[in-house]
Order: structure tokens, then C-alpha cells, then sequence
């Protein structure tokens, strides 16, 4: 029986806690769905603070999930954020373990 | 990804779609759109729905940038979400032009006969069609409401024998006001951001 539990908790032992942590997954959920935005953008999104989403943000970057990228739109600067392609695995990759460790869980109803 | 983890993003997608869109700007300008066309029909300026297209061309970015961005931050959509909507735009402006001059040609080549009198109805109701096709493709709803006030626009014109065109102003006049409305409840609700202006 426990030996069950073990195996059956395996996929969710390998779930990468950047990325399950529930602000920093809404802020990767938005970004998989859109080709890039700006911090504004993300706040109003997410309902975070500024501060909150700036520690975030600084987590995700600095795991390469997320690119923060300067553009110019004629003479007024923008930062944009971006998904980048391993962050974009790593939001795929959490959804699937999440998947398989929920696949068999009879319905309440 | 299932089908319930795609819906759910799916739903992100299109919020984050609806916020770029509902604002009230775009009713304001097919509300232009409406008013230009009655000014061509009814007083024979005929330019006027060009110079509303080339003004509203160059000026609902402006307003984008100047009243919406500082409020809600901006967004750009993916590549082929961006496609599907120019795929769009495309078709809506067809529907358009093959809904109007194509029962102009009809008639001309004597394929279909109406009198002069079902003209307001006919056009009305060809603007009413493209209208309610860019509602349904682009997912704004409200754009149903615009349809159908134009349609009775044609109707009332048509049934009063008002002058050809007047119900033009009036729908168009309608729709402006709704889009003010809509842009005054959209600015209440979305001071804009007072801080660093992208918080890096």
C-alpha cells in the first residue's frame, strides 16, 4: 500500500516548484497565451502587486523562463515581457505532471 | 494538454483579447463610419467615408496609445491569433463590398428589381449584414446591437419615407454615444498607471 503511494506521488515530487508556485503560474499561464506584454499589462492581469510581481518576474528571468526584452516605438521606450522557449517547455511539461498525477482521481459527483 | 487545461487557457487568451477591445474606441469609430456614410448619402459628400477611414486609420492608434495603453498596459497578441484576425478583417470587408455592390450589379444588370423607394432597406440592410459578420467573427457582441439599430434605421426611413440617408446620422450618432459612454466607464474603471510606467 505505501509502496503505492510512493509511486503514485513520484510525478508530483518531480514538479518544478518555480513554476507551481500559483502567481508565478498564473504569470507563465498569461504569457503562453500570448505572443508578449508589458508589466502594466501583468498586473492587470494577474491582480498582483508591483512588488510582487517584480520578485516574480526576477525569479522566472533569472530561470530563464521569461525574457524581459527593451523595444522602442518611435521614441518611447517599452519593456515587453516574453516566454521564452524553456520556459515555454517548463509550463508544458508542469500542466502534463499535474495531468498524470490527477489522471484516475474518481469525480466527487 | 487536455481539452479542459485548453479551455481554461483558451479563456485567457480571449480575456486578455476583450480587455484590448473593449474600451469603447472601435464603436466610436464604426460610429463615425455610419455618420460618414449618411453625409455621403444624404448630402452628397461622397470623400467623406474616405476621410473618415484615412482619419480613423491614423488616429484610433494614437488614441490606443494615449487613452487605453497607460490604463491597461499593452498586449501583443500571437502570431497566429494576430493572422486569424487580419483573416478576418479581410473577409468582413468583403462580405461588405460583395453585399453592397453586388446588389448594385445585380440590379444594373437587370437580375434583380426593386423599386428606388427599398433602397435605404437595401443598403441599410447590406451594412446591417457586414456588421453583424465582423460581430460574430471578432467576438464583440455588442456589434449584433449596431446591426440591428442600423437595420431599423432602414427600416424606420424606409417605412416614414424619410430623406434618403438621414437614418444614417441617427444610428451613427447612437453608436458614437454608446462608444463615449463605454470609453468615460472604461477610463473611471482604469486610472491610469501613476507609477514607474513599466515597473522594471
Amino acid at each position: 500500500m505505501a509502496r503505492n503511494h510512493e509511486s503514485s506521488a513520484q510525478p508530483l515530487g518531480n514538479v518544478d516548484r518555480l513554476v507551481h508556485e500559483p502567481a508565478r503560474l498564473l504569470i507563465l499561464s498569461q504569457l503562453y497565451v500570448i505572443d508578449a506584454c508589458d508589466f502594466l499589462f501583468m498586473q492587470k492581469q494577474t491582480g498582483l502587486t508591483k512588488g510582487n510581481l517584480s520578485s516574480h518576474l526576477a525569479k522566472l528571468e533569472d530561470a530563464g523562463y521569461v525574457e524581459i526584452i527593451k523595444e522602442f516605438e518611435g521614441k518611447r521606450p517599452r519593456t515587453l515581457l516574453q516566454l521564452t522557449p524553456s520556459g515555454r517547455e517548463a509550463f508544458s511539461t508542469h500542466v502534463a505532471s499535474l495531468r498524470q498525477w490527477m489522471d484516475g482521481v474518481p469525480h466527487s459527483n | 494538454m487536455n481539452s479542459q487545461h485548453e479551455s481554461m487557457l483558451g479563456q485567457l487568451e480571449s480575456r486578455s483579447y476583450r480587455l484590448s477591445v473593449d474600451h469603447g474606441l472601435i464603436d466610436i469609430l464604426v460610429g463615425a463610419v455610419l455618420i460618414a456614410f449618411g453625409l455621403m448619402l444624404h448630402a452628397d459628400l461622397d470623400y467623406m467615408p474616405v476621410i473618415v477611414f484615412f482619419i480613423g486609420a491614423i488616429a484610433y492608434p494614437q488614441a490606443r496609445r494615449r487613452l487605453i495603453e497607460p490604463r491597461i498596459g499593452h498586449v501583443r497578441l500571437h502570431a497566429d491569433r494576430v493572422a486569424r484576425l487580419q483573416t478576418r478583417k479581410w473577409l468582413t470587408f468583403g462580405v461588405l463590398l460583395i453585399a453592397i455592390f453586388g446588389v448594385l450589379a445585380l440590379r444594373g444588370l437587370g437580375w434583380i428589381d426593386y423599386p428606388k423607394s427599398a433602397a435605404p432597406l437595401i443598403v441599410t440592410g447590406c451594412f446591417a449584414l457586414a456588421l453583424a459578420v465582423a460581430a460574430w467573427l471578432f467576438g464583440i457582441r455588442r456589434g449584433f446591437a449596431w446591426a440591428a439599430i442600423v437595420l431599423a434605421g432602414g427600416l424606420i426611413e424606409w417605412r416614414f419615407g424619410l430623406d434618403y440617408g438621414l437614418s444614417w446620422y441617427f444610428s451613427g450618432g447612437l453608436v458614437v454615444l454608446a462608444g463615449l459612454l463605454m470609453l468615460a466607464r472604461f477610463m473611471r474603471a482604469n486610472p491610469p498607471d501613476t507609477g514607474e510606467p513599466n515597473g522594471a
